[in-house]
């Protein structure tokens, strides 16, 4: 009996202290999250302008940046399958403006930046998301399969050489 | 009876967790980071039962509060990264060289590795890996976090059920 015991301690024991497999494992995936980081690191630079795509397919290839006043895009979603409007307004017209009953997605283009003002989808992931302008940097809406990429900046970004 | 009754409190259990959760203002501007609370009644029942039952409460979880407090896009978007972290996790704990705390780290990181995958399917762009080195590290922490609440908590519930 006491022997049972003894075996059920150690076993236990076994589950409770931290082993060297453990370690072992967090030290890897912290070593591909860190080069992960450097790489992003190397490549970052301030975009030059943004790409914004749905379902895979662009929508918008060439949203600049550097604008002289504020603009407010409107994606309309009639269905979440098909047929998207896109509304590009003033801050002006934007004030004027009702949303829409259908899905929908607002973001604003200024001072360098994109940020998700509004958006009709239940998570808000995207509307929380912080403003972006680096290279890379993206905010998705994944309910609405919307993403908002930076692009642009260094000469030797693989993307332009693509072009 | 009494197995019954344990799996149907920790179920309850969890999807409260569930729901502290979602109400939880986590919003760092960084998308997808969670601490994964319900995922503490995954590892205990995986530790305290095995794969099926931890497998049945943690998909029973996933739907009801899903339909609860979500929606259908979310109930199938959190069975992609609670299927792949549960996968990880029960060859991990097979594997037998990790502690509990172990166990709940590779869950915490599959999980986000899991979620991405799916994004990128989603939005058919390869952007979302973009966020991979952070959701790396996030789910090393979380993971860490749980696993060591789990790993307090383990010798208590073993006398007690």
């Amino acid at each position: 009996m006491k022997h049972m015991f003894d075996s059920a301690i150690i076993d236990a024991d076994k589950k409770q202290k931290v082993r060297k497999a453990d370690i072992c494992f967090v030290l890897a995936i912290l070593a591909v999250a860190f080069v992960g980081f450097f790489i992003i690191k190397l490549q970052s630079a301030k975009g030059s302008y943004a790409v914004v795509s749905y379902d895979g397919e662009v929508l918008l290839s060439q949203i600049l940046l550097e604008q002289p006043e504020p603009v407010y895009y409107m994606l309309t979603y009639e269905k979440l399958d098909n047929g998207i409007a896109i509304w590009e307004l003033s801050a002006k017209d934007w004030e004027a403006t009702n949303l829409p009953n259908s899905e929908y997605n607002v973001f604003i283009c200024a001072d360098s930046e994109i940020r998700m003002l509004q958006s009709s989808c239940p998570d808000k992931i995207c509307v929380h998301h912080s403003a972006i302008s680096n290279t890379g940097e993206n905010i998705i809406c994944l309910p609405h399969k919307l993403v908002i990429e930076i692009k642009g900046g260094k000469e030797n970004d693989l993307d332009g050489v693509a072009y | 009876m009494k197995k019954t009754v344990t799996l149907g409190f920790l179920l309850a259990l969890s999807m409260i967790l569930s729901y502290i959760e979602s109400v939880l203002p986590l919003s760092i501007g960084i998308p997808g980071i969670k601490l994964g609370l319900p995922n503490l009644i995954v590892v205990i029942l995986l530790y305290l039962y095995g794969e099926k039952e931890a497998l049945t409460v943690n998909i029973l979880r996933i739907v009801l509060s899903g339909f609860m407090f979500g929606n259908l896009f979310a109930i199938l978007y959190a069975l992609a990264g609670a299927l792949f972290s549960f996968t990880v996790m029960l060859i991990m704990k097979k594997l037998n060289i990790f502690s509990i705390a172990g166990v709940s780290i590779g869950g915490g990181v599959f999980h986000n590795i899991g979620q991405l995958i799916v994004a990128m399917l989603v939005v058919e762009t390869y952007a979302p890996i973009f966020y991979l080195p952070v959701l790396l590290a996030a789910g090393v922490v979380t993971g860490f976090i749980i696993g060591l609440v789990s790993m307090r908590l383990m010798p208590y519930i073993q006398n007690k059920w």
